[in-house]
């Protein structure tokens, strides 16, 4: 996980992507270097029923633009519930 | 209004069927900076109100959150940002917080009536024109010096 975002357009789209996230996934939030400089942020929210969690992640290019936004629904035995593609508006199964 | 700033405004009231917002929506470059439309107590109110009247049900309301959540186009009101940010939450995510229940509806819509911005609106607008009332009445004397009959 890199310490910091390499760019500053890309800090600007991670920026939008924290105001954005649920409040209870601001304080947990990873950062992964993706192919041609690119970054994935993650944020992963809890849920109240114990062991659920929704991840809520963004894959940013080398010039800040959101090439991929999806947002994965875990249930308590840590199965994917869906998988939703909030750029395209769809859901996973 | 542009195009995004009706589409979003249809998507808020929930104007056209879920699968045409979704296309339409899809359409629209994803990062955004400008002006964002706001998400306003009344648009939640109303989207429960036509849950609870079966004209919506759990599973539509359910993606109609999900297209709100996180949006950049979309800000929600200042006044009432935390509690309209949670709603949103809870209505996109019921796997995790359980799923829509009249008695939550009930519970939403008293929050909402405590802190709806457009309510003290309307009182302060009262105040303004009662106090206007007071005053064109104050002028003519009317108030100060009391007729005796209406002391009676």
């Amino acid at each position: 996980m890199p310490n910091t975002i390499p760019n500053l357009a890309q800090q600007r789209n991670f920026k939008r992507f924290k105001k954005k996230i649920p409040a209870n996934a601001k304080e947990n939030i990873e950062i992964f270097m993706i192919p041609n400089d690119g970054i994935a942020v993650q944020a992963t929210s809890p849920g109240l029923v114990a062991g659920s969690k929704a991840v809520y992640e963004k894959q940013i290019d080398v010039n800040g633009i959101t090439i991929q936004y999806t947002k994965t629904t875990y249930n308590p035995s840590g199965n994917i519930v869906h998988v939703k593609d909030k750029i395209n508006i769809a859901t996973y199964p | 209004m542009n195009h995004r700033q009706q589409l979003l405004q249809a998507l808020l009231i929930f104007s056209k069927p879920l699968n045409r917002l979704a296309q339409e929506l899809a359409q629209l470059e994803w990062d955004y900076e400008g002006e964002p439309v706001l998400v306003e107590p009344f648009h939640i109110v109303s989207i429960l109100n036509r849950f609870l009247s079966n004209q919506l049900n759990a599973k539509q309301v359910e993606e109609w959150a999900n297209m709100i959540e996180c949006r950049e186009d979309l800000d929600y009101e200042s006044l009432n940002r935390k509690q309209l940010e949670q709603v949103i939450y809870e209505l996109a995510n019921p796997e995790l917080e359980g799923s829509l229940t009249i008695e939550r509806c009930q519970e939403i819509f008293i929050m909402f009536s405590l802190t709806s911005t457009s309510q003290h609106d309307y009182v302060q607008q009262i105040g303004v024109v009662l106090e206007r009332i007071l005053l064109r009445y104050r002028a003519k004397d009317v108030l100060l010096k009391p007729s005796p009959a209406s002391m009676a």
